[in-house]
């Protein structure tokens, strides 16, 4: 399983973004400053958003979720139970995932940012898609829940994960990284010291045993 | 593209007016529109102008119908919507402020060309925010429409109230009470002035009727 970006660049006004690369099993991390085209990387390897020239190839036939960075953008149910069932799962084992599970009436708008991020990330992860697409998971979360995520995302054995963040001190152990600079998405090797890159990145960890 | 933003408020009131006064008016701000401006790659925006658009079109529709004064009204109210969008697309942060203090000077100039720049930048994040939701629907495979708009609504209202109390806590820390200290500045290219007597003629145009400016039998 692959996906190919095949000389993608979007251009905006005055704005440009140039993709050329391949994301193979493991998980990838893509970094960059705000503004420098994460999130629209993101909806483009969703498919979600046309590139103004070139392709993406997706080999094999994956299964696609992205999550966005903000978790109220999701929201389509006014209950926990409803929001739960919107994914197609099932609620009760979800709210008890993510400690909810004694407000399944409440709306979900009503919840906090992080109890917000928490269930939508529950919910996308219990999808088990093949490609996963995160737009900044680790935002609105605290450091417990940070590290819980990192724990989840490590024991995905199979497909790609690709993490959009600024993120330096939490992360799953990293196959590949990748920086968005000046424009470029440029790709960084197994760790971000390969080559003349600088290490600015917390140290590799050891995958733990699933 | 006018980048003097007295001269480009200037020529939008002018050509409003105009556009609104008469069906000859509306006429020369469309050809001005035509000279003077990107045309066409001023909608690239947004596709809130396609929408007015068609809004436009349903009345003029209906009015000519009705009561046979549509043309009229759908070539005066496009002409303006052309004009509106142009001032639009042509907009950058930070503009209102310069302006306004130019105009009203570094107190109440001050107050509403802040007030000016955080509403086209709350406009601004509110299209962004209903795009993301669109999409982040589209991965549920669930579509937007009436039924759940209050839904999106919901959200669209939280995250506008979020961003204005980050705003007004940032301004409060900084120690703002009223008016600010700030120097205009503003960069004026020959085009700019081009584009701004031609917007004038047009208005005059509109006000002097055609005998005026013809000798017709």
């Amino acid at each position: 399983m692959r996906i190919c970006l095949n000389r993608v660049q979007i251009l905006r006004d005055d704005w440009f973004l140039s993709a050329d690369g391949r994301f193979c099993e493991g998980t990838h991390l893509v970094s960059g400053r705000i503004g420098s085209g994460k999130s629209t990387l993101a909806l483009v390897m969703a498919g979600l958003f046309s590139p103004t020239s070139g392709t993406i190839e997706y080999e094999g036939s994956p299964s696609t979720m992205l999550s966005l960075q903000f978790p109220e953008y999701h929201v389509t149910g006014s209950t926990l139970i409803e929001e739960c069932l919107s994914w197609g799962l099932d609620p009760s084992r979800i709210l008890l995932n993510v400690e909810l599970e004694d407000r399944p009436d409440s709306d979900p708008l009503s919840l906090s940012r992080g109890e917000l991020k928490r269930l939508h990330l529950a919910c996308v992860l219990e999808q088990q898609n093949d490609i996963l697409l995160l737009d900044e998971p680790f935002s609105a979360l605290d450091c417990d829940q940070k590290m819980r995520l990192c724990n989840q995302l490590s024991k995905r054995t199979s497909g790609i994960t690709v993490i959009f963040t600024h993120e330096q001190e939490f992360l799953p152990p990293i196959d590949r990284y990748w920086e968005i600079r000046e424009g470029n998405l440029m790709d960084l090797g197994r760790s971000p010291g390969d080559g003349n890159q600088i290490l600015y990145y917390g140290q590799k960890q050891e995958r733990p045993e699933t | 593209m006018m980048n003097d933003i007295r001269i480009r408020t200037g020529a939008a009131f002018i050509l409003s007016l105009a556009a609104f006064l008469n069906t000859t008016g509306a006429v020369a701000v469309m050809l001005w529109w035509l000279l003077f401006t990107r045309r066409f790659k001023s909608f690239n925006r947004s596709s809130i102008p396609i929408g007015s658009i068609v809004m436009v079109s349903a009345i003029t529709l209906i009015l000519q119908a009705l009561y046979g004064t549509g043309i009229s009204y759908g070539i005066r109210m496009s002409a303006i919507l052309l004009v509106a969008i142009w001032l639009w697309s042509e907009q950058q942060p930070g503009e209102f402020l310069h302006l306004g203090v130019w105009l009203f000077g570094r107190r109440w100039g001050f107050e509403l060309g802040v007030a000016a720049d955080l509403a086209m930048l709350a406009f601004d994040d509110l299209l962004r925010d209903l795009s993301r939701i669109r999409i982040a629907w589209r991965i549920k495979s669930i579509q937007l429409t009436a039924g759940n708009l209050s839904k999106a609504a919901i959200v669209l209202v939280r995250r506008t109230i979020e961003r204005a109390t980050d705003t007004s806590e940032l301004l409060a820390v900084r120690g703002y009470q009223r008016g600010g200290s700030f120097c205009p500045a503003f960069h004026t290219e020959s085009g700019d002035f081009l584009g701004g007597i031609a917007a004038v003629a047009v208005g005059l145009f509109a006000i002097i009727p055609v005998s005026g400016f013809f000798i017709l039998p």
